[in-house]
């Protein structure tokens, strides 16, 4: 009888918790449209001075599109935005990051100069970009992301620190040997504002021991996402989902790409509206 | 005599309820966001039906009008951007340039050599042997240029520095015959070591072999834009 009572007690508790951590991390998100924060719309000097505003397409317009309309109407709202953000990025005198998806292809520009084109082989959107109602996208998209913090296979920078005149001297008789440096497997995981994640993975088959360490990667993003998830659980509050987009270059291309990006680099996507 | 008794299987195995409803717990947790994003897609399936119904071509037809002007208009103000004379760009990971038009075609591509990273230290002196990224304009420009050589210079081969007007400071050979000035001592430069352009083993400056630097000197001129990434 106590026995029978204590299973009843726990298995209405644990029935609770299903329902509550489903409720909180699952139904919730979804019930209030698991939006993507807002873009914080920034026009140049000249637009503000004419009063320009940059052109969104509105729920009434929405209601009225056919699926060919409604595509195109998308696209030419999305290139304005680029091209406003583009615009933007110009005045900055670094290096940013241009993710193209429509052509496939991810630019590294400054002043709005070209300085390198990758191919992108492989991409992969995740369902919280891509179910997102067309008019949150274009606000989400609308201006360009700022990095808050990567997590790589390859380091940034690789200083080799020579104590003079030993290792200098050492370091001379050693140069002769005409090796060029060696370049470790690349596996990117980059967090930008608005919760968007970048995963930047290489074409080639990566090496054993790199893909312990991409597994550590993977296992520290979900632990944060755990976390998150617990949280959810405590405060009643759920964060949204992390919009991750995946996409595969060469080796080479990710490798130089991360290297000549700056700690706080800014991107720009394009997206096809699906 | 104890008799064994069999216990009672309901009784144990009953158990697992709890334990799969905690595993539920656990997954859910753990895989909250994919399990959130395949219910989006159920959803946005859904809404996708309800919007797309009717037509109204006016409206779409202004809106269409009034983003192609706009496009037209940030693309026009873009091209204004664009450097008016050639320009070079140095990939410093890959230790090559690309000299271009104003209009973006390319001239000429090739090796150079960039920054070898490094970081010399000789007592409380440090010197960091890096390419700096980003963008330079050419400053001046010099043929046969003569190379006065700093401290490190003696420093990494092990010897003792000389003062500060000896004539061993003064070296004819090293930057090859022409040389870009980008200021702070940063020159773009030939150099002896042709056959190992492609690596990177500079103290900052970019060199540049022989036959490039000539048309890259003859193309760029004073007030040219470097971009080095």
């Amino acid at each position: 009888m106590k026995n029978r009572l204590f299973f009843l007690v726990i298995t209405g508790l644990m029935s609770v918790l299903v329902i509550y951590s489903f409720v909180i991390n699952v139904i919730f998100p979804i019930i209030n449209k698991n939006q993507i924060p807002r873009a914080t719309l920034i026009l140049s000097e000249s637009n503000r001075n004419e009063g320009k505003k940059v052109a969104l397409i509105s729920d009434g317009v929405i209601a009225n599109c056919n699926k060919n309309d409604w595509s195109k109407l998308f696209e030419l709202n999305e290139t304005e935005e680029f091209l406003q953000s583009k615009l933007n990025l110009v005045d900055d005198d670094s290096v940013y990051l241009i993710i193209d998806l429509i052509k496939k292809t991810a630019n590294l520009e400054m002043k709005g100069i070209l300085l390198h084109q990758c191919p992108v082989t492989e991409y992969h959107i995740s369902n919280a970009i891509r179910c997102q109602p067309a008019e949150q996208l274009l606000n989400w998209l609308a201006s360009p992301f700022a990095l808050k913090h990567d997590v790589s296979t390859i380091p940034k920078v690789s200083f080799i620190v020579k104590i003079a005149p030993k290792d200098t001297i050492e370091a001379n008789m050693v140069e002769e040997f005409l090796t060029p440096p060696k370049r470790g497997d690349v596996y990117i995981v980059m967090d930008f504002e608005r919760n968007l994640r970048l995963i930047i993975k290489q074409r080639e088959q990566p090496g054993q021991e790199i893909l312990k360490h991409i597994s550590k990667l993977r296992w520290e993003n979900k632990k944060i996402e755990i976390f998150d998830s617990l949280n959810a659980l405590i405060y009643f509050h759920r964060a949204t989902a992390i919009p991750t987009i995946e996409i595969i270059l060469s080796k080479a291309d990710a490798t130089m790409l991360y290297r000549a990006l700056p700690y706080k680099t800014k991107l720009l996507l394009r997206l096809e509206y699906v | 005599m104890d008799v064994y008794k069999k216990p009672e299987g309901r009784k144990v195995y009953i158990w697992i309820i709890p334990l799969i409803l905690l595993f539920l717990v656990l997954i859910i947790i753990y895989d909250a966001i994919e399990v959130q994003e395949i219910f989006l897609k159920a959803k946005s399936v859904v809404s996708d039906l309800r919007i797309r119904t009717a037509n109204s071509e006016d409206e779409i037809g202004q809106l269409e009008l009034r983003s192609k002007n706009n496009i037209v208009s940030l693309e026009n103000k873009l091209k204004t951007f664009m450097p008016t004379k050639p320009y070079i760009v140095i990939n410093t990971t890959d230790n090559r340039f690309s000299l271009r038009k104003p209009n973006g075609d390319t001239i000429r591509t090739g090796l150079c050599s960039t920054g070898k990273d490094n970081i010399m230290i000789k007592g409380t002196k440090r010197w960091v042997f890096k390419t700096p990224k980003g963008l330079f304009t050419i400053l001046n420009k010099r043929t046969s240029p003569v190379w006065t050589k700093p401290d490190w210079a003696f420093i990494e081969e092990g010897l003792p520095v000389p003062s500060a007007r000896s004539s061993k400071r003064y070296d004819t050979s090293t930057l090859g015959d022409y040389a870009l000035g980008l200021g702070n001592g940063y020159f773009i430069h030939g150099t002896l070591y042709q056959r190992r352009l492609g690596l990177p083993e500079t103290h900052g400056c970019i060199r540049i072999g022989d036959t490039d630097l000539e048309v890259i000197y003859n193309t760029l001129c004073v007030e040219s834009k470097v971009f080095i990434y």
